[in-house]
Order: C-alpha cells, then structure tokens, then sequence
C-alpha cells in the first residue's frame, strides 16, 4: 500500500467491537462513527466494567492495592496483571466480555501494581521481578485465603508477563491451571529496551486535560482502540494542582524511566521460565516475526500455544478484546478439568420385583 | 448542443485494439511524454518497457509511426524489506537534444535510468587482402600491398543503452522527476524526499527537501510531484498530499525544508467532510512553457495558479464534479487514490486532463470552452465512416451535456482512466494513454 493510502486508510479511531456474545451486532452504527470521525475523547468509569472496586492493605508487602474485581461463586479465576505504565483498567474490555462469553462463570481480577495506579505502598520505586510476584502472591493470599477457586488462570501483558511467570515459576499461587503472557517475547523484549527510552523521551511530560491525554494515545499509535483508551489513559495520569487549588495539567503517575535498572532482571530468562511453568501456557503475540530462538523452538515441540493477533498493537487487550476474551475463554475450557454434564439423571436401579 | 467549435478530431491509435477485459496487466502505459521538438513521443508501461515513436514528416497531418522499443527496468527483490519493486516506468524526462542521440530519464519506483538512444549503423567487411577463396599460408604480399579491409555500411538499427543507472537513493518509491533547464541536473523525488542528482554523476545526490517526520507514526502527509521551473534553473515546486504548493529557491539554502511561496486555498470549512483532505491532494503539477504559471490537478478539479498569488488560483476548473456524491464508494475501492495528470499546451492557452470512462477534458482558458472528448474504440470506428460523422460520433459535444449524461445514466467504469497524457510543444496534438492504447488527437 502506497504511504499515502497508509496515511488515509488506518484512522487511529476506530469504534470498539461489539461483544460477540449476545447482543446483534450493529454494524452501521459503526460505519457512521467512522465516516464522521467523531469520536468522543470523554474519560469512561470502571462501573461499566467490573462489579467492585476496593483498596485492599496487604500487611505483607506493606501497601494498599486497588483492585477491581467481577465475582461468581462457580468458575475460574482469572487474575490479570497489566504491563509497565499501564494499570489495571486496561483490562476494563477484556473483563466485560469475558463476563459476557463465560455467561458470568467466571470471576476476575485486576489490580494496580506497586507504583501504578491508585496503588500505595512504602516504595513505589521498587519494582524488580521479585518485588512485583511477592507482592501478586501476598494479594492473592490476602483475598482468597478463605476459598480460593479451583482453577486460576493467570494472565499478564509486558512486564505484567514476566510477573506471572515468576509467580508461578516460584509456585507462590495454588490451583494454578494456566499461564497465558500477552505479547512479550525476551529476546524481542531485550532489544527494545533501548527504544523504550526513547518513547519515554518522545512521550509528551505534561498533557493539558484527560481529553488530551486519551486523543495523545490514540495519535501515537499506542492504543487503537478509542473506548480502551477512554477506560485505560486517564488512571495512568494524576492531575497537578496549582496554588490556587486549579488543576494546571496532567503527569503520568509512573515514573518509568526510573524503573529503567529494573527493566532488565524483568525479562531475563523469562523464555526458559515460561517453557518450564508446571501448568498449561500460552502466548499471545501481536507480530509473527517476534518469536526468539527459545520459544520458537519450544513452539515447534508443542510447549505451548501461540496464538498471534496480526492487526494489533502492543496493547493487544485494549486494540483486539473480543479476540483476546475468546482466546482465554477457550483456553481455559481447553485446559481445564473435563466437566461431565448429566443431562438426564440417571434413574437409580430399581430393585427387581 | 454539439460544439460546433471543436476542431479535435481522432488522428491515430497504438496498441492492441481488442477488448478491455483480456488486457494484460504488463502492456498498460503508465507514462507518456512528448520530447522537446515535439517530433518524438516515448511512452512506458507496466512491464518496464519504453516506445518511441518518430512522426512522419511528408504525411499530410500528424502522423507518428513506430520507432523503437527497448527493456528499460527488471522487477527486482528488495531482500531486506522483503518487498517486489515493480518494473513499472513512472515517469520519462526527455533530456535537450544535444547531438544526434536522443536522452531521456526513465524512473521506476527505485531507479532512473538515463537512456541513449541513437542511431547505430552496422557495418560489415566489403575487402580483405585476401581473397576468400585461398589459403592464407603461401600467397606473396609485399608491403605496399596491404590495405585496410573496407567496411561499407549495411543497415541502420536503432540502438538504446542505459548510459548512467542512478539507484539506491530513494528509500520511498519515486514518483517524479525533472530535468533542469541548465541542462546539467535533475531532481528526482519520493513520497518524503526530493534528490538533486547532477546527470553525469550516478553514485552520487544531494538531499534537497526532507519531510520525513523522526516519528513514522506521526507521518500526515507525503510530497506527490515536483518540478523544476522551466527556465530558472534555481526555482522548483513541490505539492503534497494536503494540497499545498511549495515553491522552493535553491540559492537560499542547502535543504529546501522552508518554502519561499507556498500555494494554498483555503477551504471552505462548509465543505469540510472527512475526504475533504484526500481529494485534495494535489496529483500533478506542471508549469506552463513561459514559466508563469503552474497548473495542478487534485481529484475533481484542475487549478491554474499565478506565480505571483499565493493565496488562491486563477482559475478553478471542474473536471467530473459528479463524482463528489459518489466519494464514499470511490474511498471504497480505491479510485479516490487515482493520480490523474494534467498538461498545458504549448501555448499555454489550453489545459488538458484525463477522467474516467476515457473521458478527457481539453479547457480552453481564455474562452472558457471545455471540451470533452472520449479516448474509445467507438473514436477509430467513426474515422473509418467519414470525417464529419467522426465529428459527432467522438463527440464534440457541449460539455455541459455530456457531463449529465455521466451523472445521471452511464455507468461510470472506474476501470478505464485516462491518467496519462501530454501535448505536443508547438501544436495542437495530444498523446492520451487509455489502459493499453495509446491515443493521438489532433486539432
């Protein structure tokens, strides 16, 4: 396609996909949004997402984690991680339409990270590899110490990947029943840490308003999703408040260049880590030229599954949720324990007259 | 109302005459281009070949007959961006004549070549010393008796060889080039870059305009074509895909980066949609012969612009403003990206540009007469009846007329594009590309 084609044809705004599970999909409605380009850059709430929110204090990692939560009594749980910058609510779509595919079998959680979010702990500049598991496992123990469910499905993006790998490298979750990582990849991972600094660098300081912040993300590239960006920019921003008491502008909450000495131990031997995890893994990848040697290899023995969203970003989450809640919904159901459903009882035996 | 007026009238057709659906992708001309005196017309096409064609003097009326066809590009492989570059010629330059070899520019996406093309007179060994018919090993010769073996000329062939091959300076694929009147460079430009190469070096350019943005994902607009002025040998023109001209003076910086004119209308924000920008985008640019005024084409209209204003044109001339209703189908399938090209005459006095359907519009600018003419089979059929009938049946008609009959009930084929066409310098002919046949009117 000629570079000019390029420049029309790949709108950054595009309406989010209609859950596929249920409602009929308006198809037109689509098309006029995009032919109007109107797209409305109004911050959105996690209430449209998931059912609670709370702050939970977890004494062992010393820190209050919010967490966003969808409950059942039956079914597996999900539990996310997102990725470095990002918070939790950049799983806001794929939690809604996993409720929506499972038919609300399933519980899920999402919480910010130490140093993300609307997380506090003592020391949000520590963010090494083993920080972040322990901290996912104290969490983890903190909620579920009563009934944790009988499957958990731990799902990471980036550096949210590395996390879950470790995690259940260390055996520190129970009933653990797979690991899926979202398009992270060592080798690939490695190599593009230089470039991070770079976009860190080219990533505007200060946005004048949320509006901004989401149509900034949206120009970039980064997110392609225009209702993802709306749930997900805003809780990576804080607002800066001037004397007067006005907001002035916006920053992000995360400083991620100074979590650069950390960036390496994230990613390293996380391909031999993930291979070796003692339960079902996948790996969703947005490109398929990102596999390193390890997991090409490991593919090629059929050490886990790979699943590749081409038209996605990084972000592959907020770009393509139905996609992704599909995939995880058939991996568990895949994975999972086989479910004999009696459709008729069976009468009991009766004893011969 | 037939256009009594109009003198045009169909004076010959190259290529294969057959029917549109069986025509192979490779013989589709993509370039078409009078030389300088007007007495050669090279064309090229997909399958990165060149024709020339030589006119015939002694005929009564224009008449252009086969002279030489030659291989100009190869398709190549780009291994590192696992990408085919296609062999299909963009653009031909013709070069000044100097001597009696003919040089012209040929660009693909990739490379520009610059061809000699000449007349090469062959040769062959009348006399020897010896007679054929005896052995060499005994016969006596003495010294005087030696001559030079006499060579008497045989056939002329035509001969075509690249004489310099310029590759590797274009990152983005080229879309135009353009010998300066000095006679010793040319600028070649890409969809971000403009190269200035001097014709005798081929290992060698300077980077003259740069629009690259250090951020890819940043990219809003692309350059389309570029021209140098046809006698300042310092002032060139570029436009982009938003519809703006840049006029450029080399004198005033190594990298033209900042305009010294930049040609833009305003628009009007009541027409604002969301193709408002792509059919804008500015598909052609040409100067007129005298240099004062420039004429481009974006996708439904023609705009002759004076050098001296910058802020809107002269004159706005609507070539298939039908199509503006019909812009969301033609985003559809792609036709919205057509690049139509635009020509003055010689005198400057009439534009010329193509559409579809084979349409192409010849406006005459101080009567204001537009005049539509359809590039067909139905045209060479009608020559054969007679010369009034050909008249009507090409179809002299009012434009107005035949613009509503577009409109209103033809099917528009969107196939059949006249995107190709060029005037002769110091008369009243056109040469039309159609897909695969090469037309020529005459006035």
């Amino acid at each position: 396609m000629s570079l000019q084609k390029e420049i029309f044809k790949k709108p950054p705004i595009a309406p989010a996909s209609r859950p596929t599970g249920g409602a009929a999909s308006t198809l037109e409605v689509e098309n006029d949004a995009a032919r109007s380009q109107v797209g409305t850059f109004h911050p959105a709430t996690w209430t449209d997402f998931f059912e609670t929110s709370r702050d939970v204090h977890v004494p062992a990692s010393d820190a209050t984690f919010r967490v966003y939560q969808t409950g059942s009594a039956t079914g597996p749980l999900f539990v996310f991680h997102h990725g470095g910058g990002h918070t939790a609510l950049s799983w806001s779509l794929v939690a809604r339409l996993l409720k929506k595919q499972t038919i609300g079998g399933c519980s899920i959680l999402c919480f910010d990270c130490r140093g993300h979010g609307d997380t506090r702990t003592s020391d949000d500049s520590d963010l090494s590899l083993e920080r972040l598991s322990q901290d996912m496992a104290n969490l983890m123990d903190v909620l579920y110490d009563k009934q944790l469910p009988s499957d958990v499905v731990l799902v990471g993006h980036s550096m949210g990947g590395a996390v879950v790998v470790d995690a259940a490298t260390r055996n520190s979750i129970k009933n653990l029943l797979g690991v899926a990582i979202i398009d992270v990849v060592e080798g690939t991972a490695m190599e593009s840490l230089a470039h991070m600094e770079v976009y860190l660098r080219n990533r505007p300081s200060r946005l004048s308003s949320l509006q901004a912040a989401i149509q900034w993300s949206l120009q970039s590239g980064s997110i392609k999703n225009l209702e993802s960006a709306r749930i997900s920019v805003p809780p990576q921003l804080k607002p800066v408040i001037s004397d007067q008491g006005q907001t002035t502008h916006y920053e992000w909450k995360t400083n991620l260049s100074a979590s650069q000495p950390y960036w390496k131990g994230w990613f390293q031997d996380l391909s031999s880590k993930f291979l070796a995890v003692r339960c079902a893994r996948m790996l969703v990848l947005a490109g398929t030229d990102r596999l390193d040697t390890p997991l090409t290899i490991g593919q090629m023995q059929g050490k886990y599954q790979l699943v590749l969203h081409p038209e996605s970003g990084h972000a592959i989450q907020e770009d393509e949720p139905d996609k992704l809640a599909a995939t995880l919904t058939e991996f568990w159901q895949r994975n999972g324990p086989m479910k004999v459903i009696k459709r008729f009882p069976i009468p009991p035996k009766k004893p011969v007259e | 109302m037939a256009d009594s007026e109009s003198s045009w009238r169909f004076a010959q057709c190259f290529g294969d005459k057959g029917d549109v659906d069986d025509v192979t992708e490779a013989d589709i001309i993509s370039a078409v281009e009078f030389d300088m005196s007007g007495d050669f017309l090279a064309t090229g096409d997909k399958g990165g070949r060149i024709v020339l064609f030589e006119r015939n003097e002694g005929k009564k009326g224009c008449e252009y007959k086969f002279y030489t066809e030659f291989q100009s590009h190869e398709p190549e492989f780009d291994y590192l961006k696992s990408l085919e570059i296609e062999e299909k010629i963009n653009k031909i330059r013709w070069c000044k004549r100097q001597n009696a070899a003919h040089f012209l520019l040929s660009t693909n996406d990739k490379t520009i070549k610059l061809w000699k093309v000449f007349e090469k007179s062959l040769k062959v060994v009348s006399e020897t010393n010896l007679p054929t018919d005896i052995t060499p090993s005994r016969v006596p010769m003495s010294k005087s008796s030696l001559k030079l073996p006499r060579l008497i000329h045989h056939d002329t062939m035509i001969a075509a060889i690249p004489r310099k091959i310029y590759q590797n300076a274009h990152a983005y694929h080229i879309n135009s080039i353009s010998v300066n009147s000095d006679g010793e460079t040319y600028l070649s430009s890409d969809d971000l870059r403009i190269n200035l190469w001097n014709l005798n070096v081929s290992d060698q350019s300077f980077n003259i305009v740069d629009i690259k943005p250090v951020n890819m994902e940043e990219l809003t607009e692309v350059i389309t074509t570029a021209e140098f002025h046809p006698s300042h040998c310092n002032l060139f023109v570029y436009s982009s895909s938003k519809g703006t001209i840049k006029l450029n003076d080399m004198r005033q910086a190594a990298l033209c980066d900042n305009y010294s004119k930049l040609f833009e209308e305003e628009e009007d924000p009541h027409n604002k949609s969301f193709f408002s920008e792509i059919i804008s985008s500015i598909s052609d640019l040409k100067f007129s012969h005298d240099g004062r005024y420039i004429l481009s084409r974006d996708y439904l209209t023609l705009k002759v612009w004076d050098m001296n204003m910058e802020t809107k044109p002269i004159q706005t001339i609507n070539i298939h403003d039908h199509l503006r209703s019909k812009l969301c189908d033609l985003y559809e399938n792609d036709c919205i990206f057509d690049k139509f090209e635009c020509t003055f005459s010689g005198d400057g006095s009439s534009v010329l540009t193509g559409s579809y359907n084979n349409y192409f519009h010849i406006y005459d600018r101080a009567t204001k007469n537009d005049i539509v003419l359809q590039a067909d089979k139905s045209a060479f059929k009608a020559k054969k009846i007679g010369s009034t009938k050909n008249k009507a049946a090409v179809g002299g008609f009012g434009s107005k007329k035949r613009q509503e009959d577009i409109a209103n009930g033809e099917a528009a084929d969107f196939s059949k594009k006249i995107l190709h066409a060029s005037w002769h310098p110091h008369e009243n002919t056109i040469a039309l590309a159609a897909t695969n046949n090469l037309f020529l009117f005459q006035s």
